[in-house]
């Protein structure tokens, strides 16, 4: 298990841990495909100085309320929620609250299959 | 991605979307400040994007316009439609920008703008939020009656909710006080796209004595469980007994009327289950209650009438109900809820069936149900 070799040497960052959590994702499909998974860096956006290895990483919440909360904030988001379970083997994670909410980044090994990991949320 | 308006625009002058300010961020910043390169301030606001370009919209900004923001006094929504013109613009994955237009706020697509209400956190401290849908209600088109529907008719369920939840079924005159505290909400904010009222509890959780705090965490439950039956995709059977009979005249006062402005009735907050759950009544929802209803057992009190609404008397929200030969059958007092469908009748002569609670029996009522059954005969 890696990441990918082009990722900043520091990234992801030391304080972050192994993946060992219950996960929602704002998805525009359901059943979610790869192009739901993609990451800011991953979509060639670009990318603000410092922010490289933020970038590598994967919007998610811990608390579905918060995953709704930001589809009506962006609707062009998407409008349908899945939820997954992360074990260490799928990557690393930081809490990364955005105005104290559950907002957590994912950084996924290379080669974990993202979509397999979720389901819908009903 | 959508198409933006051809209205192509040399202002504001602007080179890259360097944030000045980032507000908030999902995967990347969505909303943030910049400054255009003569200086002034605009707030930058993620409305779209596909595989090659991200587009926002710009709005003119301040430092106060941006503090509200921050500090949750205003929705997004809002505080983007408070500026009658503002602009598009296109960044190609590459950082380039291009595709500069200026546009309405209120002419893109639903897509494109922040849902109604929602503002840059959740707000906790909404206990209940109630938003009046119609074609025709807008900023500039709130009638009067669409205010006081939503009033009447969030106080109106917690009312009934709270009654049954305190075993007060059958009181009868004025609310005590320990019911009237609860459904008397503060209002806490309105909006008017469409027409929207948040309430905050009836006081803050740390205040509400116990009983109280069970009464409202029982009203909490049964409303969800209503709001589950009114909008589930087939009809499945109530729960037995009185709270069936509380269920359906709670959501008797929160469906949307079958005629008039409001086509729809969006419910949001705690009181309604989790944060960020909205639910919405259609007027599909509307036929499931009006049929449950006259499934009701009826009460002891409860009386069924079929005649013609004559006499209708605006100032007091009233009518006479008539037979066929004009003879007086009673005098029918109209609640807030229904005075759309009562006045509708009224207008059209049409013979309805309606139910009353007697006040003076035989003599008078206040109307529960009014079914249209028929036109009238023609008047000689």
């Amino acid at each position: 298990m890696s990441f990918p070799a082009d990722w900043p040497a520091d990234c992801p960052p030391a304080q972050c841990v192994d993946a060992r959590c219950e996960i929602v994702r704002v998805v525009k499909t359901i059943p979610p495909t790869s192009a739901d998974f993609l990451s800011y860096a991953e979509m060639l956006k670009e990318v603000r100085a410092g922010k490289e290895c933020e970038s590598k990483g994967l919007s998610v919440f811990g608390k579905i309320d918060d995953a709704r909360h930001y589809a009506d904030l962006y609707p062009h988001v998407g409008d349908k929620f899945c939820i997954g379970t992360l074990e260490p083997h799928h990557g690393k994670t930081l809490a990364t609250p955005r105005h104290r909410n559950s907002h957590v980044t994912w950084w996924p090994y290379d080669g974990v299959n993202r979509p397999s990991l979720f389901r819908a949320v009903t | 991605m959508w198409s933006a308006p051809n209205r192509p625009s040399d202002w504001p002058m602007v080179n890259r979307l360097s944030p000045v300010e980032v507000l908030d961020e999902y995967d990347g910043p969505r909303l943030f400040t910049i400054l255009s390169t003569d200086g002034h301030l605009l707030l930058a606001y993620q409305c779209g994007e596909d595989e090659s370009t991200e587009r926002f919209l710009l709005v003119p900004a301040d430092a106060v316009f941006v503090q509200q923001i921050k500090d949750n006094i205003v929705s997004i929504r809002e505080a983007l439609l408070s500026r009658c013109w503002a602009w598009l613009i296109d960044r190609n994955r590459d950082g380039t920008l291009s595709g500069l237009t200026a546009v309405y706020p209120n002419e893109l697509p639903e897509t494109a703008l922040p849902r109604s209400g929602v503002r840059l956190r959740p707000e906790p401290h909404v206990f209940l939020r109630i938003r009046m849908v119609g074609e025709s209600l807008s900023r500039t088109n709130v009638p009067a009656s669409v205010v006081k529907r939503a009033v009447e008719s969030s106080t109106g369920a917690l009312r009934t909710l709270s009654r049954y939840a305190l075993k007060e079924l059958t009181a009868l005159g004025r609310p005590t006080e320990e019911l009237r505290g609860i459904y008397d909400l503060p209002a806490v904010a309105f909006e008017f796209k469409s027409f929207e009222i948040a309430f905050g509890y009836p006081r803050t959780e740390a205040e509400l004595p116990i009983p109280e705090l069970n009464t409202l965490e029982q009203v909490k439950t049964i409303m969800v469980r209503a709001l589950d039956w009114a909008t589930a995709p087939e009809e499945t059977a109530l729960p037995s007994g009185v709270e069936s009979e509380a269920i359906i005249n709670a959501l008797t006062k929160l469906i949307p009327p079958t005629k008039g402005p409001v086509k729809e009735v969006e419910l949001s907050g705690a009181l309604v289950g989790t944060t960020g759950r909205k639910i919405k009544l259609t007027r599909k929802a509307s036929e499931r209650v009006g049929a449950a209803r006259k499934r009701l057992k009826p009460d002891p009190g409860r009386r069924t009438f079929e005649g013609v609404p004559r006499e209708f008397d605006k100032d007091k929200s009233s009518f006479i109900l008539r037979d066929e030969n004009q003879d007086d059958i009673c005098f029918v007092s109209v609640p807030a809820e229904l005075y759309e469908e009562a006045y509708y009748a009224f207008e059209e002569d049409l013979t309805v069936d309606i139910v009353v609670d007697e006040t003076m029996p035989g003599r008078s009522g206040d109307l529960v149900s009014i079914t249209p059954k028929k036109p009238p005969p023609p008047r000689s």
